[in-house]
């Protein structure tokens, strides 16, 4: 893999220096490096070698342990999302879920929400709401008549008072 | 088998995390880089915990090796752990009051470790640290000029004069 005994040193020193000088920059690199090649620096001991090896043999087996543990936790977090999904899907395709969202939108006047003008819409709001506290007031009343025996007329007064608001509202 | 076909074998045992492909790495790379340590740090125990540290960063970093050149690769781990080496002694060193206290204590640890010093080795000290690594990665990695250069992002030709003045020093002072 390595390519120093391949290089050409010559040639490449050649690139940089002239002639002359080329043949003793060569000349000191050869010569500097037999220095090294005759002095060998000392090997590393067999005990380390031993502690490397086993501290390898250690290190991968935690990597190993630690790696086993990751995924059980990865596991475990697409376990959770999935629940969470197959809850939510249950409950909002019920068919109670999909009855009570219509039943709520049929408790609003739909032509309150289809109007364009806002004003007009917001006044109708207001009488509305007006009537609604007199219905409530008369619920009172009646109730107290009922109470005391004398209930049919204003039962008639409310059942004329509803038909009124009725036509109020749909015919504009 | 061809040398690099036992050694792409290797790597690869290596990156599925067999224990006895990294046995092989060590027995084929410790010897050259305990050299290159030793020869840059001229302390046995010192060497010692980088060429240990050394093999802890290669478990950790052998996945990210994508083919080329491996002795490459690993003197290029090896040169940021001198690096990284020499940085903290700098700062060890702004931590101790004088420069004269410093070297007490080198000669001392020295002493204490009972190391032979061979005459290269002192002779090595007269060389700046970045000629002296220069040199050591050459001798040691046995990479070309051009690779050296790839591996340090510097024109060939700043390697090439790098290497012959600080080897041509050298044998002057061994003379």
């Amino acid at each position: 893999m390595s390519n120093k005994t391949k290089e050409n040193l010559e040639e490449l020193i050649g690139r940089f220096f002239a002639q002359q000088q080329a043949k003793e920059v060569l000349r000191d690199i050869e010569t500097g490096e037999a220095v090294l090649s005759k002095i060998a620096a000392p090997a590393p001991s067999d005990e380390l070698i031993e502690e490397i090896k086993s501290n390898i043999t250690e290190q991968l087996k935690r990597r190993k342990e630690h790696s086993l543990g990751k995924l059980a936790y990865r596991m475990a977090a697409v376990a959770v999302v999935i629940i969470i999904g197959v809850s939510l899907s249950v409950r909002f395709f019920t068919e109670d879920v999909v009855n009570n969202k219509g039943t709520t939108v049929a408790m609003i006047p739909a032509t309150i929400w289809e109007s364009e003008d806002l004003t007009e819409a917001d006044a109708e709001l207001v009488i509305l709401a007006a009537e609604i506290a007199d219905i409530e007031s008369e619920l009172v009343t009646l109730q107290l008549n009922e109470m005391n025996g004398n209930g049919d007329n204003d039962v008639l007064e409310l059942e004329m008072e509803f038909i009124e608001i009725e036509s109020y509202f749909w015919k504009g | 088998m061809t040398k690099n076909r036992y050694l792409e074998q290797i790597i690869t045992g290596c990156k599925g995390a067999d224990s006895e492909s990294f046995s092989q790495l060590v027995d084929i790379y410790s010897g050259r880089l305990y050299g290159y340590f030793y020869r840059l740090t001229g302390n046995r125990t010192i060497s010692d915990d980088l060429l240990s540290e050394l093999f802890v960063k290669l478990v950790k970093k052998i996945g990210s090796f994508r083919g080329g050149n491996f002795d490459g690769w690993i003197f290029k781990i090896a040169s940021n752990i001198f690096y990284d080496f020499l940085k903290a002694k700098q700062r060890e060193k702004k931590l101790i009051e004088g420069q004269k206290q410093l070297k007490l204590e080198h000669t001392e640890t020295k002493e204490n470790d009972d190391e032979r010093i061979d005459r290269l080795q002192l002779q090595l000290e007269n060389l700046d640290s970045d000629t002296k690594e220069l040199i050591m990665l050459r001798f040691y990695s046995q990479l070309s000029f051009r690779e050296i250069a790839e591996m340090r992002a510097e024109p060939i030709g700043t390697i090439l004069s790098k290497v012959h003045r600080g080897l041509k020093k050298l044998r002057e002072l061994m003379e």
